[in-house]
């Protein structure tokens, strides 16, 4: 496991015994990312930064519960943060149809730091195994998980009917899968 | 072709994100009572999560997250500052207030203080300062880090402080020239006698809406030398004051 996960998960346990001084740490090592994950579903900051002052809360009475057999800290924290964020965009419905000039603007503003961050092992190999999709399937894969598109928006986006959208999605996520084991 | 059965799909969907409202709140309901289910979701977010590792961070609010304690209830507030480091300066020294306690340790801080104000300046990360209720009476410790951006106010008893001060202090972690400055000067109000002597005439930048000499004026003194002035009250410099 890398160090910044080890110390990640000494802050966790340090939270789950109350210690303040962890909190602030994990805040500060996390926040930045957590919100940039939670802002690129929402694309609302007011609302990212709610969604994030719950999951924090949620961490702080939750990291007694955490058991890093079934992931790792910020995967953790992360997916407290997609979940809620993509309840309340599916909640809310805030994403305005054929809204696509600002989602190019937010995709062409990520490719920057994809090239300039030092790469984790399975960061690598989950991208190498989106490269091996056709492109319009890998751009379906990213723009749901990344940018919380549902079907419907997918099928709109793609102009396909939603059962085409749900069969490609099913088919791409077994390919990747399957590379993902090898 | 590969393809996913019913759970598999359903909870590669549901990590993936693309379920309707509906479908996600069936999927989190489903998912307490039905193990396979939830251990194929927490498959697909292992398998999915180093996706999220390559977007952009983006930084919080300053104030959000002493809203994030405040809602945990925490007695201490931390407060996230975005300010740079001459601002973070002027907040610490105008959150100084009458503290020191003991003429002993008063003494050895300024011995500690004088020292450090002859070294060349050092790159301040941490300034530290105690703050009181306005009955003369320390109850938080102020520490201003700037390399964190984090202003921490942790709630003292009296007889703590002084001693967690100092320790902070004689740590060598704390670079403290403001607190240097205040050692424990407060306003002297109402002994000003309006002849020069008003501590506008020498603060360098807190004579905005203040200068004394409008019939309220005021010396900067300790508490024990205002004391001694005839008709004098003594007040703990104000903390927030603009310009």
């Amino acid at each position: 496991m890398p160090p910044r996960e080890t110390k990640l998960e000494n802050l966790l346990s340090g939270i789950a015994g109350g210690d303040e001084a962890a909190f602030a740490e994990l805040y500060q090592a996390t926040s930045a990312k957590l919100l940039g994950v939670a802002f690129r579903i929402l694309r609302n900051r007011e609302l990212a930064e709610e969604v994030l002052q719950e999951a924090y809360f949620k961490v702080w009475e939750r990291a007694g519960d955490y058991n890093s057999d079934i992931a790792s800290p910020i995967t953790w924290m992360a997916t407290i943060v997609r979940n809620r964020s993509l309840d309340e965009a599916r909640r809310r419905v805030i994403r305005p149809s054929g809204d696509d000039g600002e989602l190019e603007k937010i995709e062409s503003g990520d490719e920057h730091p994809i090239a300039a961050i030092e790469r984790a092992e399975d960061v690598e190999r989950l991208l190498r195994c989106l490269d091996g999709l056709e492109p319009e399937k890998k751009e379906i894969v990213r723009l749901a998980y990344l940018d919380g598109l549902s079907r419907e928006e997918l099928a709109r986006r793609f102009e396909r009917p939603e059962g085409t959208i749900k069969t490609w999605l099913h088919r791409s996520l077994a390919q990747l899968k399957g590379c993902l084991e090898q | 072709m590969n393809e996913l059965d019913d759970i598999e799909g359903l909870a590669a969907e549901y990590v993936l994100g693309t379920l309707s409202h509906a479908e996600r709140q069936d999927v989190a309901e489903r998912r307490r009572a039905d193990k396979a289910l939830d251990r194929a979701i927490q498959s697909w977010e292992r398998r999915l999560s180093p996706l999220a590792r390559t977007v952009s961070p983006l930084a919080p609010s300053p104030a959000l997250y002493n809203k994030i304690r405040a809602e945990i209830g925490l007695s201490q507030h931390v407060i996230s500052l975005k300010a740079r480091e001459e601002r973070l300066t002027r907040r610490a020294a105008n959150w100084r207030n009458a503290f020191i306690g003991a003429s002993a340790l008063a003494a050895s801080l300024a011995g500690i203080i004088a020292y450090r104000e002859t070294l060349p300046p050092v790159e301040a990360t941490q300034y530290v300062a105690v703050l009181n209720t306005g009955d003369d009476k320390p109850a938080f410790l102020l520490t201003v880090d700037t390399r964190t951006n984090m202003c921490v106010i942790t709630a003292k008893s009296g007889s703590a402080i002084a001693a967690t001060a100092a320790a902070l202090l004689l740590s060598g972690a704390v670079a403290s020239p403001s607190i240097a400055a205040s050692d424990a000067k407060g306003h002297c109000v109402g002994a000003n006698a309006c002849k020069g002597q008003s501590a506008c005439k020498t603060a360098k930048n807190e004579c905005g809406g203040q200068n004394a000499c409008k019939g309220q004026g005021f010396l900067e003194t300790t508490k024990a030398e205002c004391d001694k002035m005839e008709g004098a009250k003594f007040e703990p410099a104000k903390s927030d004051k603009k310009g």
